[in-house]
């Protein structure tokens, strides 16, 4: 199993804008959705959620809560958190070279 | 809207997500992007490997396109018994659409149908064999009535056609695709309810849990 985002294919970075939003506390699927468009100004479909949401949930970097209602809050799992984490740290490395090279 | 494109979504997809996205889908303004990304999501769904183990039956979408567009290679054969009546318009009035027209129809009723047929838990089976049974005939068809070399013993249409008058061909020819298409489906379709009693495909949440 791919221990990095590369291998969820076209939803990698939809999967990363959701560990990101759960990084902060447990949400459930809507609360992503405005979290993600709020912080990162992207506007992902309910399609791309929850193909987000299912691969993340499969590859267990996310875990569904007991849900009072019909639709369940994610966590992240500690696992998830490391994956965010290598994440965050190759685009910060890739964004300092990149700021290095042309600082204009 | 919200529940006729959860049936997009292989059945333990649904199983687990349906609620939910419901409630997200109720929140969410409806648009084109929202229903591309709907059926992008589906596509997806079908084609991540995980959710079609859980799926017994596999390849739906396969059976459903591949169903399609065998039955619309047998529209044509439909289309070509029929050609002549169709035609006599155009002959007498110079309609040259109406054969376009009555092409197009057919052969999107029956790329619906192929979908649909295919779509279904029972059916999925049978819709393939009508894949397999209509795209050799067709093309044993075509291999015998071109200059490709000596005709295919195999094929019962190609046979039929060289032995009848010329008038005759079109009418056999689909006689033939329609009986060995209907003893196709009629052979899966017992296959088919047999291994599968209920219809039903897919997890119960409980077990995707686990």
């Amino acid at each position: 199993m791919a221990s990095d985002l590369s291998g969820l294919g076209r939803f990698a970075d939809s999967a990363l804008l959701v560990l990101a939003s759960l990084a902060d506390g447990p949400k459930h699927g809507y609360a992503v959705m405005r979290d993600v468009q709020a912080t990162a100004n992207v506007r992902m479909g309910p399609g791309t959620l929850y193909g987000a949401l299912s691969r993340l949930e499969g590859k267990g970097w996310i875990r569904p809560l007991p849900a009072p209602e019909r639709r369940h809050p994610y966590e992240i799992t500690a696992s998830g958190r490391k994956v965010l984490l290598m994440e965050c740290t190759q685009l910060q490395e890739f964004a300092r070279s990149v700021l290095a090279e042309r600082p204009g | 809207m919200t529940g006729r494109w959860a049936r997009l979504y292989p059945a333990s997809w649904r199983a687990r997500y349906q609620n939910e996205m419901t409630e997200v889908l109720a929140e969410v303004p409806w648009s084109p992007l929202a229903m591309f990304d709907l059926l992008r999501g589906a596509a997806d769904a079908w084609a991540n490997p995980e959710e079609r183990e859980k799926t017994p039956g596999s390849a739906p979408w396969l059976a459903s396109w591949a169903t399609a567009v065998s039955l619309v290679a047998l529209a044509f054969q439909v289309y070509r018994t029929i050609s002549i009546p169709v035609l006599v318009p155009v002959g007498m009035f110079g309609w040259w659409w109406i054969p376009v027209v009555a092409k197009s129809a057919l052969a999107a009723l029956l790329l619906l149908f192929g979908v649909w047929l295919g779509w279904r838990e029972r059916w999925r089976a049978a819709a393939l064999a009508l894949t397999l049974g209509t795209g050799v005939s067709i093309l044993a068809e075509i291999w015998n009535s071109g200059p490709f070399g000596p005709p295919l013993p195999v094929s019962l249409v190609g046979t039929t056609i060289r032995l009848s008058p010329a008038w005759t061909w079109p009418a056999f020819s689909f006689l033939l695709q329609f009986l060995v298409t209907a003893l196709a489906i009629g052979i899966c379709v017992t296959a088919a309810i047999r291994t599968s009693p209920d219809g039903a495909g897919g997890a119960s949440p409980a077990s995707m849990y686990r």
